[in-house]
């Protein structure tokens, strides 16, 4: 058995593995015991042994991300009740490591998790609306702190095409907004407990599409027709086909479009108006979405 | 309610980096920002947890615009991993660059630490062997992350619960290398100093006299939790009567040091945060009338200087 002067002293990065390897798993703190220092009898009595020592480091990393999980996903754990959250909390931050400093993007994945522990856990299965909640709770966590979109305006953009230009108009979705579908009434159901309303049966329906977006520095949920959430959807697609003119466009346009259109957009553009009718979007709902604050820039595409 | 935002009578107002960052601060957490703006309550200077304010909009980013016209503000880090062996996070310095300029910081501090490593981030302040290699290492990342802020980095000693037996160096030995090799500066934690006498059997004493006291910027107060067989630096209490005691035996050399009040969990409402930065005014200005009576009776030679005796 050699000492541990005997033994070559490990590098600063293979230290530091070997925490991190402790940290991780508990099995692994035996590698890293030889080389801590031994506890300093000190005024506290039964001080910690290294390996207890190690733990305080574990629970404390395991509890920062727990507690980020705890507040992104409220309605999920006031639906599985704490100790069922805790658990799934806790495998997931075994499965899934966090790959940022910032906390505020860890938990990313929790939709899926979930998803994947019903598949096995008859339990959890009754809840199948609950990984699209957890979209939603991901989407609405995120969505406050996205990056900030000043909504186009109506005016604004009427000063920047002329009608018979519509066609070439391309418009950006905001960056603070996000889309989601479900088979399931999660609207409802998201609302009635974060407002505490109590049990109740909510009708299925036929699911709901819904846009989770940021007016005035708040997070929105707002419901949408299957139309102009399709609309959206295209809207967020990177153009593919060359514009085609569309003279009922320039009707249906007609009193949010204006003479000349400008640049505001940055790289990231979505088909043009004209892509969109060919594609039989019914762009009718567009002034609307415009209203609402879901478009944050436009440009006009080069003539075919 | 829709948080205050810049109003007009703030507009064209020197910005934060115009006012010297003195007195007794309090950390400024997401759940008071809101009541800050709307209250103002009288308080010299603030630190953003930068890590939660790196949003690029809403309303925190919004509102900073506002706390940063009111108030000096510094930038406290957890994120620079300067005593990790991963690269360098760059976008994460571009970032804290950004809010510093933003927010016309004074300055911005982070640990004598590791916090991740291979891509995996563990949101905890890990210890590492204080090594010539270690020191080496720190000091190249140290002068790193100055270049790209162009300013001096301010680095806080951290609580420990377990300690290498290759160490070569003490804590404050490596923290006074680090300064003489990259002239940053210091961020004093006095509730981790105490954590780690208890921890660890540190010597305040002479942990203080390896110490370079005249690269201290900044004091750290703070609440911490006791466990069977050892303290945690759990920042949800108020200070403790032994680390008031060592905030007291540090005035007496450093009269006009900023000090702060940090609590993270357990969060009170913003007057009990207030009431700690006061008694920290009111415990700075006892120890200096203290010292100057005590000053003058030395020099009758009758005694020496107060409160000469170790507060552990």
């Amino acid at each position: 058995m050699l000492s541990q002067s005997q033994r070559q002293r490990p590098s600063l990065a293979e230290t530091q593995r070997r925490l991190a390897a402790a940290i991780d798993d508990p099995a692994a703190a035996e590698h890293l015991a030889p080389w801590l220092a031994a506890s300093v009898p000190g005024p506290q009595q039964a001080s910690p042994s290294a390996l207890e020592r190690v733990a305080i480091y574990r629970d404390s990393s395991r509890r920062a991300r727990e507690r980020t999980l705890e507040a992104i996903y409220p309605v999920c754990r006031q639906i599985l009740g704490p100790r069922c959250f805790a658990r799934l909390a806790a495998d997931y931050i075994d499965a899934f490591a966090s790959r940022q400093g910032n906390l505020n993007r860890y938990g990313a994945a929790f939709a899926y998790h979930l998803a994947a522990v019903q598949s096995h856990q008859h339990a959890l299965a009754t809840l199948g609306y609950l990984p699209d909640l957890a979209r939603l709770e991901w989407h609405w966590h995120t969505i406050y702190y996205a990056p900030d979109a000043p909504p186009l305006d109506a005016a604004a953009l009427a000063q920047l095409a002329r009608p018979e230009q519509a066609a070439r108009v391309r418009l950006r979705l905001s960056t603070a907004l996000r889309r989601l579908a479900s088979a399931y009434p999660i609207a409802a159901i998201w609302r009635r407990h974060r407002e505490g309303a109590g049990i109740a049966r909510i009708a299925a329906g036929d699911g709901d599409r819904l846009v989770i977006h940021r007016r005035d520095g708040r997070p929105q949920v707002t419901p949408v027709t299957p139309a102009v959430f399709k609309l959206l959807a295209a809207l967020a697609r990177p153009s593919a086909q060359a514009p085609t003119l569309d003279s009922t466009l320039v009707t249906t346009l007609g009193s949010t479009l204006g003479p000349r259109l400008g640049s505001t957009l940055g790289p990231t553009l979505g088909p043009t108006l004209g892509e969109l009718a060919a594609a039989g979007h019914d762009l009718t709902p567009l002034p609307d979405v415009i209203a609402a604050g879901w478009i944050s820039g436009c440009a006009l595409a080069e003539p075919g | 309610m829709q948080p205050p935002v810049v109003e007009s009578n703030d507009r064209g107002q020197a910005r934060s980096d115009d006012r010297p960052i003195a007195g007794a601060g309090i950390g400024l957490r997401h759940c008071h920002l809101e009541q800050v703006l709307r209250e103002r309550p009288s308080v010299p200077w603030l630190e953003l947890l930068a890590d939660n304010h790196l949003a690029a909009g809403g309303l925190d980013h919004a509102g900073l615009e506002a706390i940063s016209v009111r108030y000096p503000l510094t930038l406290h880090c957890v994120g620079m991993n300067l005593a990790g062996c991963d690269p360098l996070d760059r976008t994460y310095l571009h970032q804290i660059r950004a809010l510093r300029e933003r927010t016309g910081a004074t300055w911005v501090s982070d640990h004598l630490c590791f916090t991740a490593h291979n891509r995996r981030h563990y949101h905890e302040l890990l210890p590492f062997p204080y090594t010539e290699e270690a020191l080496r290492h720190v000091s190249e990342r140290v002068l790193a992350v100055q270049d790209l802020l162009q300013a001096p980095l301010v680095v806080e000693n951290v609580s420990a619960y377990l300690r290498f037996s290759d160490s070569s160096l003490s804590e404050a030995e490596f923290l006074a290398a680090l300064t003489r090799a990259t002239d940053c500066e210091l961020l004093l934690d006095l509730n981790n100093l105490y954590v780690n006498h208890v921890n660890h059997g540190d010597d305040v004493d002479a942990y203080l006299a390896a110490l370079p006291l005249a690269r201290v910027r900044e004091v750290h107060l703070a609440g911490h939790a006791v466990k069977p067989g050892y303290l945690l630096d759990a920042h949800n209490d108020r200070v403790s009567p032994p680390v008031w005691a060592l905030f007291r035996r540090l005035v007496q050399a450093l009269p006009e040091l900023p000090v702060l009040i940090e609590w993270d969990n357990d969060i009170p409402a913003l007057p009990v945060l207030l009431a700690e930065a006061e008694r920290a005014r009111t415990e700075r200005a006892a120890a200096v009338a203290a010292r100057t009576s005590a000053a003058g009776v030395a020099a009758d030679g009758l005694t020496q200087t107060a409160e000469s005796v170790s507060p552990c």
